[in-house]
């Protein structure tokens, strides 16, 4: 009996951790959303003219099933689509400052809830008031006084959500239906407090700046078009970053990912799979400086008159392409303005964030050769609007000319020289191109020289500024580190119910060691407590007390994976008496009875010996 | 005992090649995010002709018939995504439980997408245009084949 006893105990302490591991949460997944969902039900879902109405029930699994994407097994994720709705938070409250242009959204409860510190005891949390202050300054820099047309609607959504797990700052997602034929309103998600490692080295405060800069800038995007070629939307929502706040500068990060690739990868080719397309934001400073800065914003509104492309055309063609819509605004200058841009970058004659000119980094040339007397290149630069430079150093410095000679020039090329020269303003000499001669001539060749090579047509215009100018708007640039804070009334919220009070709450502990709060298991301690221990007073007040003491402990909890694996394998038994509540009694009483029979035959041994002790 | 491992694994062996086996008739296509191509790939279709189609990843597959005089439609509906400052992100996000409305001819019906962003319908051979709130597109129905059809319902920028 005792063996049996014993046998029994380890497999339990094998079973008991194996068990509280669980995939439980795929197959909660699997049962609620793939079941309610198969083709064949798609088929008999089938209801002739009858609109449908939104499935509240469904929407909540399917966010929380995007929330625990991670914690799936790659089966279920292959099966199991991501969910694309609006997302609900769980104890969702929402904060509308008076006169103000957002509603933040934000969870009281679970993973997504932000730090609920609430200094000034409105039962709004500080963070939240934060949230509101930036989009809004953001708002008021952007729209206010840049002139960008306002999104869709009376007041934006930005939902506040744990994003850290995919490791991303924040999303805009498009609605279904449009204000307009290409207009369409939109909402924001962000990470809920930028607190986690992946965001380091920025601040939490200067990560949310920067990405309710960069976000409500895709925001106002959408409202112009919804069909705007996502590489220039990311080309504009990154520059504005440094537009509204200068001093956050993570912008500067993204330029070697396009710089490195200057050869290659054309200013207006399509998203890739680098962060390029965040790197050329740089051409919209160039093109802001040369223009005015206005001239983005006249690219968006450009963008905002095209019509949306035919339903008829194929998915390839959804996007409206940008270089001709940039070629519009500049009146026929694109190829000349991206000439001026390939010349910049190697002079670096910027004339606006002039503190930061060391964060833009230098090209590596494609070639470096040292020569003397003549050179003939064979150039090759097959993509257009892709540029880089070949440096020239002299073998022999004797004062004698180089001879760049370039007799077979390709028509799509634009050229152009420059030299060292300490005693220009911007320490470069340039050198045209000589078509007569198809030649580059320097006449003193003592200082390094780089060939600027440009494929944009062969267009060797000097950049053109468009005439009349771009209207000036009314922003100077300025770092809106100082003046975002929450200026308007932030209305006093009722506050959050705790478990205590209502059996709508959480379990806390348990949320917090199985990741969810629609865990299946959860969901059965809730269930329990409900039924079983809210219905006395007992048991009330052992609710009332977990509820007083658990909150700190989840959150320790929740921060160390191997807490919360100790604490699955203690609930286990827990959660085990409540789906099986028979079969644990049966167990209590079998242990119950094996512990009293060791207990008897234990007491009958001693009495036994002590009777032999007696008797010799 | 080596003879009951030996068949466990010659049962194994024998499962895992059905499962892997091309299912009789029915050909896989799947979407990379501008149109679909023949093959295998993550949020794909099976396809074959007087044949309900059928997504990837729903199980057994079953032979379905189209009902007489119809063809069928495998409609994706998705959202086309890119970037990510920290991590890429997939280009396509298939957008399930959304409702889209049909209408042709006489037909004018809703119905809902599957968690894998399909709409499977069998449907009178004709001309129809499907919507997804305001987004659209046009497809033609051909009696006994399948029509593949990708829906954009717009975009999410990610970071």
């Amino acid at each position: 009996m005792i063996r049996t006893l014993r046998v029994v105990t380890l497999l339990l302490l094998i079973v008991v951790p194996a068990a509280s591991w669980g995939a439980a949460l795929d197959d909660y997944y699997l049962s609620r959303l793939a079941n309610a969902h198969s083709g064949a039900r798609s088929l008999a879902a089938i209801v002739p003219g009858q609109s449908l109405g939104p499935d509240r029930g469904q929407t909540i699994i399917r966010h929380q099933a995007w929330l625990d994407w991670q914690k799936l097994q790659p089966s279920t994720r292959k099966t199991l689509a991501k969910v694309m709705a609006r997302p609900t938070l769980a104890g969702e409250r929402t904060c509308t400052p008076v006169g103000g242009h957002f509603t933040i959204h934000y969870a009281t409860s679970g993973s997504d809830a932000p730090d609920s510190t609430d200094a000034n005891g409105n039962n709004v949390p500080d963070w939240v008031e934060t949230v509101a202050g930036v989009f809004e300054y953001v708002y008021s820099v952007e729209i206010g006084k840049m002139g960008y047309q306002a999104p869709p609607g009376s007041s934006y959504d930005v939902y506040l959500e744990d994003l850290a797990p995919q490791k991303v700052y924040g999303f805009t997602t498009n609605d279904f239906t449009g204000v307009t034929s290409v207009s369409y309103p939109s909402y924001i998600e962000i990470d809920k407090s930028f607190t986690n490692s992946i965001f380091l080295p920025f601040a939490p405060i200067t990560s949310l700046r920067i990405t309710a800069a960069h976000e409500f800038h895709h925001a106002i995007q959408y409202g112009y078009n919804a069909y705007f070629p996502s590489v220039y939307a990311e080309m504009t929502s990154t520059w504005m970053e440094d537009e509204v706040y200068d001093s956050g500068n993570q912008l500067y990060d993204y330029i070697p990912d396009y710089l490195s690739y200057s050869d290659t990868i054309a200013i207006n080719g399509p998203m890739d799979n680098s962060n390029s397309p965040y790197g050329r934001w740089v051409f919209n400073r160039y093109l802001a400086e040369l223009q005015g800065r206005t001239v983005v914003r006249s690219i968006w509104e450009k963008l905002g008159s095209m019509p949306a492309p035919s339903s008829a055309a194929p998915d390839s063609s959804n996007e409206i392409p940008i270089e001709p819509i940039i070629d519009s605004v500049l009146k026929g200058n694109f190829a000349n303005n991206f000439f001026g841009f390939a010349k910049r970058m190697l002079v670096r004659d910027w004339s606006s964030h002039q503190s930061e000119l060391s964060l833009i980094p230098r090209i590596t040339p494609l070639a470096v050769n040292s020569v003397h007397g003549t050179v003939t290149p064979t150039l090759s630069l097959p993509t257009a609007y892709t540029f880089g430079y070949y440096r020239y150093t002299a073998s022999t410095q004797d004062g004698q000319p180089l001879l760049i000679n370039l007799p077979s020039l390709p028509a799509a090329l634009a050229v152009t020289a420059f030299q060292v020269d300490g005693s220009t303003a911007t320490g470069w000499q340039e050198y045209p191109y000589d078509s007569g001669n198809q030649r580059i001539t320097i006449p003193v060749f003592n200082n390094d020289v780089y060939l600027v090579v440009c494929n944009n047509g062969g267009n060797m215009a000097a950049p053109v500024v468009v005439s009349p100018a771009f209207p000036a708007d009314s922003s100077t640039i300025l770092d809106g580190t100082n003046l975002d804070a929450n200026v308007l009334t932030i209305p006093q919220a009722q506050p959050v119910p705790t478990g205590s009070k209502s059996s709508g709450g959480g379990c806390f502990i348990a949320t917090a060691a199985y990741g969810s709060y629609l865990h299946p298991k959860v969901a059965e301690l809730r269930q329990f407590r409900d039924r079983y221990l809210m219905t006395n007073a007992p048991g009330r007040a052992f609710v009332a007390a977990y509820y007083a003491v658990s909150p700190p402990i989840a959150k320790v909890i929740a921060g160390h994976e191997w807490m919360r694996a100790a604490v699955r394998v203690l609930l286990t038994p827990l959660v085990f008496a409540v789906e099986h509540p028979w079969l644990a009694l049966i167990f209590v009483l079998a242990l119950a009875g094996g512990v009293g029979w060791r207990w008897v035959s234990r007491r009958e041994k001693r009495t036994a010996g002590a009777s032999a002790s007696v008797v010799g | 005992m080596v003879k009951i491992a030996g068949l466990l694994t010659l049962a194994l062996l024998l499962c895992t090649s059905a499962l892997g086996a091309e299912i009789a008739g029915f050909k896989a296509y799947f979407f990379d995010g501008q149109s679909f191509r023949e093959g295998k790939g993550e949020g794909g279709v099976l396809v074959k002709d007087y044949r309900l189609p059928v997504p990837v990843g729903e199980g057994a597959v079953r032979e379905d018939p189209l009902p007489a005089n119809t063809g069928a439609v495998a409609l994706l509906c998705y959202l086309q995504s890119g970037g990510g400052k920290l991590k890429r992100q997939p280009r396509v996000i298939p957008i399930a439980g959304v409702a889209v409305q049909l209408q042709g001819g006489s037909i004018s019906l809703a119905a809902r997408t599957d968690v894998a962003g399909y709409l499977i319908l069998a449907l009178p051979p004709g001309n129809y245009t499907i919507r997804l709130g305001s987004f659209e597109k046009a497809v033609v129905i051909e009696r006994g084949k399948t029509t593949l059809a990708s829906l954009r319902g717009g975009k999410r920028m990610v970071d």
